[in-house]
């Protein structure tokens, strides 16, 4: 294990982009975000890079071009309009979302600004139509505390959701527009230096739940996401985008960590070694070598006009298969280049030849490269354009081993590892949006919603323990998770105990993702909500309340009434209780008078067996009890 | 009523006065006139932040309706000021919409019926 010390001593240094979805509609248009419908249409695009206002291509920009990638755009109508299509210009911008952001920036003790101007952020991946992203400066310099220190909040934003990804073809990408604008708060911190990567995790949940307590967010998969900042002596600044989860950022940190450290390491090795930069050769096309080739993967490559090229790598030879942190070989780090350029990835001379039947040709290559033994040789097969890109690239980063790590802009994989994904973009990036007005903000406006905060989170558990009557620590439970927001609309709209309603939403919910494996995430708050008002108006009991939750969250379209009905688990009145109690009794009479007091046990076990889940158990019980009494004193008299 | 081109401009040429609607349009709204962009186009929307010159109009005094067509905005434009003439009581009422005459969203197919 590593201590703080240990990431002290390598300086560590991070900076954290929390994401976090607005409740509400778009920010630019008058469509809903519920992310509910089918799409009716799509609309195909491609992307081409120009000259910027400053005279120079955008370096992503470009290599974006080159990729010559398809677009496919899904149109949902009620969640997409002509404004996601930029084929309007933008409306003004949501006053709602606006409100919700400067509370966030107000709670992160931020100044907001006297006047917001919407700045157009170059995005050249296709995931927003318009190439660029819509994102304003809603408030600056807040902080903090943790730990008895100031966490420097930079900057607080408002900005546009993209559109979100279905399908990723290589050569085609498909998204989905009706995620395009959702209104989003950005807080980026300063650079924390000096924190481990669980300090760096602590710091990213901190800010997770300031933003929920101002009630004005969303909730659920993908609602939340994170860009980190990585970087450490004698490595590099490297991006690090789309952490899903806040608990993914302190082993995404290690792991960067761990890459950097040992690219460090590698770049010593090489250099001990007598590697220099110019022994590294462009590749070479080899098509005809494989022309009788018995691997399935290139020969199908081939058949399809595909050609293969080939480099080596000298003094590589072995190292493809060194780990560069859990999960990341060096093999699959140069893969990640060559599928930039839509290849599907690289087969080099550390993998099992034999098994993938291509020994005869890799002894030519090496012959034909004129490669020594301690040299890596790699091959890319795939269309003509691509396959040279690609194959380039390869060499390039392999190139770059001799440097130590490189400055890049990577994805997160959702176990933590992480995958190149492009270099870091330029300088240049941001321009302002000509189609929007700067927008003044009077201080009066800022100064009212700063007179109505929400409370701060502490409060919030302080409240719900002293006045609600939570446990504390199942009180810091709900005040941290999702459910915030909806756990205080439950105490308000319902009768129903607090601590019933906080360990539904924090541990109930929870059991049923991990024993059933249902995404219960899904499941809309209406949704959960309506199954909380059925228990408060005695529709079903509480008992039930677990099975309807998880009978829901398989089929949200289903009514809570429904599902009770489904469920055979319509409630029992008191008198339908005292029946079934009294039936019972009367059908084990020979046992009772037997066993008198004892048989409770037998009596209880068969009631809760016709009644379970549509009665309170506990009244079960004193029923149960009281009516055996009765029968046992009268019974008495008789004998 | 204007039915200007495209996002709803007219001329307003800062350098040839002779050209330019801006004076005229100044005059009308100084004399209480209320000024009125449509578009000449069937389908869209009009909007005075795109291009200088429509700011230069909307800051003059124009009211801008979304995209009500013309023919529906001068009938409703009469029946406003049969109510108020009140330059912002009638710029608040031409972008309230009352019958459906202004749709928050263009849809994709608008084009298509
Ligand atoms: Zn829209």
């Amino acid at each position: 294990m590593r201590d703080k010390s240990f990431y002290r001593s390598i300086g560590l240094k991070c900076g954290l982009e929390i994401h976090q979805r607005l409740k509400g509609g778009k920010l630019f248009c008058s469509c809903r975000s519920t992310l509910s419908e089918e799409p009716s249409l799509e609309i195909i695009r491609k992307l081409r890079a120009v000259y910027g206002e400053l005279g120079v291509v955008d370096r992503a920009a470009a290599f974006e071009h080159m990729r010559n990638r398809k677009f496919v755009y899904k149109y949902y109508p009620s969640e997409s309009c002509l404004v996601e299509c930029d084929e309007e210009p933008p409306h003004q911008v949501n006053k709602e979302a606006l409100e919700a952001a400067i509370t966030a920036a107000l709670m992160l003790n931020a100044k907001v600004v006297d006047e917001i101007h919407v700045m157009r952020k170059t995005v050249i991946d296709g995931s927003n139509t318009s190439g660029f992203q819509r994102t304003m400066v809603i408030a600056l310099d807040g902080y903090l505390e943790y730990k008895g220190e100031k966490i420097p909040i930079a900057q607080v934003c408002l900005e546009e959701e993209a559109c979100g990804i279905l399908e990723d073809w290589g050569d085609t990408v498909v998204y989905r527009l009706d995620r395009l604008g959702i209104p989003l708060v950005e807080v980026s911190t300063g650079l924390l230096e000096g924190y481990s990567p669980e300090e760096i995790q602590e710091i990213a949940l901190l800010i997770g739940v300031t933003l929920r307590s101002t009630g004005k967010v969303r909730r659920g998969l993908g609602s939340t996401r994170q860009d980190l900042n990585v970087s450490i002596s004698g490595g590099s600044r490297v991006e690090i985008k789309g952490v899903q989860e806040l608990e993914l950022i302190s082993k995404v940190v290690e792991n960067e960590v761990e890459r950097q450290l040992s690219l460090i390491k590698l770049a010593k090795e090489l250099k001990e070694a007598g590697v220099r930069e110019e022994d590294f050769k462009p590749p070479m096309e080899v098509t005809e070598l494989f022309s009788e080739t018995k691997n399935r993967v290139i020969k199908r490559a081939l058949k399809s006009g595909g050609v293969v090229f080939a480099a080596a790598l000298p003094g590589l030879s072995g190292f493809a298969s060194r780990e560069l942190c859990p999960g990341l070989t060096l093999g699959k780090e140069l893969a990640y280049h060559a599928r930039a350029y839509g290849v599907g990835g690289i087969i080099h001379s550390d993998e099992d030849l034999a098994k993938l039947k291509l020994e005869d040709e890799f002894k030519k290559l090496r012959e034909l490269l004129k490669a020594g033994s301690r040299d890596l040789i790699f091959i890319v097969a795939g269309p003509p354009d691509r396959a040279a890109e690609a194959s380039r690239a390869v060499v390039e980063r392999a190139k770059q081993l001799l440097n130590g790590p490189p400055e890049e802009t990577r994805a997160a994989n959702p176990d933590g590892t992480t995958r190149f994904t492009r270099p870091l973009p330029g300088a240049a990036r941001m321009y302002p949006e000509t189609d929007i007005p700067p927008m003044p903000i009077p201080r009066e406006y800022v100064e009212s919603i700063r007179a109505s905060l929400p409370e701060h989170w502490e409060q919030k558990v302080k409240r719900f323990t002293e006045q609600l009557g939570l446990p504390r620590d199942l009180a810091r439970q709900v005040v941290w998770s999702e459910y915030l927001s909806l756990f205080e609309e439950a105490v308000e709209k319902t009768r129903l105990p607090p601590t019933l309603i906080a360990s539904t939403l924090v541990s109930t919910l929870k059991d049923i993702k991990r024993r059933d494996k249902i995404p219960v995430e899904q499941l809309p708050d209406e949704k959960i909500m309506e199954a909380l008002l059925a228990v408060d108006g005695g529709k079903i009991s509480k008992e039930a309340l677990p099975d309807v939750l998880r009978e829901l969250a398989k089929s949200p379209g289903e009514t809570v009434q429904a599902i009770a009905a489904r469920l055979g688990i319509k409630p029992i009145t008191l008198e339908e209780l005292r029946e079934i109690i009294s039936s019972t009794i009367q059908d084990n009479m020979e046992v009772v008078l037997e066993k008198r007091e004892r048989a409770l046990g037998l009596i209880m076990g068969r009631v809760m067996a016709k009644v379970k889940g549509r009665i309170d158990g506990k009244v079960v019980s004193e029923e149960v009890k009281r009516k055996l009494k009765e029968v046992l004193s009268t019974s008495r008299v008789e004998a | 009523m204007i039915e200007g081109t495209g996002f709803g401009h007219t001329p307003v040429y800062p350098r040839a006065e002779k050209l330019s609607w801006l004076p005229s349009i100044k005059r009308a709204v100084e004399e209480s006139v209320a000024l009125v962009m449509t578009s000449q186009a069937l389908y869209g929307r009009t909007n005075p932040y795109v291009y200088r010159n429509a700011r230069v109009l909307k800051q003059a005094g124009v009211v801008y309706v979304e995209d009500m067509l013309t023919e529906v905005a001068y009938v409703k434009l009469g029946w406003v000021l049969g109510h108020t003439q009140d330059p912002k009581e009638v710029e608040s009422l031409m972008l309230t919409d009352i019958a459906g005459e202004i749709s928050s969203r263009t849809l994709f197919n608008t084009y298509l019926i």
